[in-house]
């Protein structure tokens, strides 16, 4: 059983506060582990301090601080830019990629809309033959054989002809700068599309 | 280098546009017509060719002597004689009547195009496919693609309408309706961002008026065509046969504008949008006329098109149109 002292003592003019031994047994082991902390933290900081191979700030001049304030900002400032402009030039790769992968899209997409017109025409072809045939639509046979189409030219038995030409055409010159453009013009049409 | 050589094969004219050594654009046109002379004698015949190189004419000697005398003076002689001259064309395409005139049509554009030598290439108008008639073009195609290669050239068909889109729309992104007015048809093409959405030919132009008002006033259609081709005043017409003409021109006008009109209404589904107002532009020998674009105009008045319209307007060279955009197209 612990002994009980009086901590508080009052006169006739004030109340004095007082400590057991147990009071001060605390008191003292507080006191010891914040020296303890502190010589820590010390010789925490002297060894970052070495590690860094940096001179105590105390023992630095006013212009010294400063200079090694500004080498800190610019080579921080320096690391952010190529940071910043490496993500640019992925942001741009990717993008010209993109832009590539919606240019083959179009044009897949084009091909796609030719090839559903030729389907259409296709369609409306067999339609056609079918009606004409049947008087009404049945199942459309897209594999059916086409008739092959043949040019006869009217005067190949006849190319041996003997006929004398005497026809001699003036030729007129026009300006050139105005074809000129117009071969301009049309060829940023064409590299737009 | 190889030549690029733009043909615009027309029923009434053949035109050609390429640049010559230097660069220098170059241009030929040559009367789609011929008429044939046969002497009655040996006399005659030397009569005809000492006649015919004082006039400095266009003639072929045919093998049994007789003359075919070819372009513009064949139109006068057969007016001089009374008589009709010949085309080995009709409607836009190589005329069924006149195949015997197969040779003639080669031997015209051989004069106007020259013989081709390898990596040559001759990009030839042909019509687009008729809406109003129920022939197809693809034969005639197929064949004048074949002459043109036996010149030595690299053949390709290029629809008549597109050519004109190519020459005369480039300051407008390719968009708006180009339209070539000949002899045969009228050809045109909607274009939408360089892109021909619709691309018709009507069977009615030039040689339908010459016909109509021959009938109309008991004379030859050569001779309404010379008093048209002489620089006839569609707004001021002075004798019987311009104020027919004018009356006729009218009727092609609106012929073509309303059908222009029905035929993207009737593919409206499949017809993009214009964001913007968009031109006409008129090219070909009938927009030759004097008073055309007023006459144009005031068609278009009553009329209600799809899109909004810019501005109608003239080819800046209404007979070069044709080949001048199927040169562009060969440059490519």
């Amino acid at each position: 059983m612990a002994l009980k002292y009086n901590k508080q003592i009052i006169k006739k003019d004030r109340s004095i506060q007082t400590r057991g031994p147990r009071d001060h047994q605390i008191a003292q082991s507080i006191d010891n582990a914040s020296i303890g902390i502190i010589s820590e933290l010390k010789s925490q900081i002297i060894d970052l301090q070495g590690r860094l191979g940096k001179a105590n700030s105390s023992d630095l001049t006013d212009e010294e601080l400063d200079a090694e304030i500004i080498n800190a900002v610019k080579s921080e400032t320096k690391i952010l830019n190529t940071t910043i402009s490496e993500l640019k030039d992925k942001i741009m790769s990717s993008k010209e990629m993109y832009l590539q992968e919606i240019e083959s899209l179009r044009v897949l997409l084009k091909d796609k809309d030719v090839f559903i017109d030729q389907l259409k025409v296709n369609k409306t072809n067999k339609t056609n033959k079918t009606n004409k045939t049947n008087n009404s639509i049945t199942h459309l046979v897209l594999d059916r054989p086409e008739l092959e189409e043949h040019f006869i030219d009217p005067i190949e038995k006849e190319k041996n002809i003997n006929l004398e030409s005497h026809i001699s055409i003036d030729k007129v010159q026009s300006e050139k700068k105005v074809l000129d453009d117009k071969v301009e013009k049309l060829k940023k049409l064409l590299n737009k599309k | 280098m190889p030549k690029v050589v733009g043909l615009d094969i027309g029923t009434n004219m053949l035109v050609v546009s390429t640049v010559d050594a230097e660069g220098n654009p170059v241009s030929k046109m040559q009367r789609d017509a011929f008429y044939h002379i046969v002497p009655k004698t040996d006399v005659n015949r030397k009569s005809i060719k000492i006649s015919l190189d004082k006039r400095e004419s266009n003639y072929i000697v045919n093998e049994d002597g007789s003359y075919i005398v070819v372009g513009e003076d064949a139109l006068e002689m057969a007016m001089e004689r009374n008589d009709v001259a010949q085309r080995p064309m009709l409607k836009g395409v190589i005329s069924p009547k006149e195949k015997d005139a197969l040779p003639i049509l080669k031997l015209l554009i051989e004069a106007l195009i020259g013989k081709g030598n390898k990596g040559d290439k001759c990009v030839y108008s042909v019509p687009a496919p008729p809406i109003d008639s129920s022939f197809d073009v693809v034969y005639h195609t197929e064949i004048m693609g074949r002459y043109i290669n036996k010149m030595g050239y690299d053949a390709k068909p290029i629809n008549e309408g597109m050519a004109v889109a190519l020459s005369e729309l480039l300051d407008d992104g390719l968009n708006g309706v180009a339209i070539s007015l000949g002899a045969g048809m009228a050809n045109i093409s909607v274009m939408h961002s360089g892109e021909s959405v619709v691309n018709f030919s009507l069977t009615r132009g030039g040689d339908y008026i010459d016909n109509a008002v021959g009938k109309a006033l008991d004379i030859s259609p050569s001779l309404v065509q010379l008093e048209k081709e002489s620089g006839i005043d569609l707004l001021n017409p002075t004798t019987k046969i311009a104020e027919a003409i004018s009356v006729y021109y009218s009727t092609v006008i609106n012929y073509v504008l309303r059908t222009v009109v029905f035929e993207l209404e009737k593919n409206s589904k499949e017809f993009p949008r214009f964001r913007e107002a968009v031109p006409i532009v008129f090219s070909g020998g009938l927009s030759l006329a004097n008073g055309f674009m007023t006459k144009v105009n005031e068609s278009i008045s009553d009329i209600k098109f799809p899109m909004k319209i810019k501005e109608v307007r003239l080819a800046s060279e209404p007979m070069l149109a044709v080949s001048n955009g199927a040169y562009l197209s060969g440059v490519f």
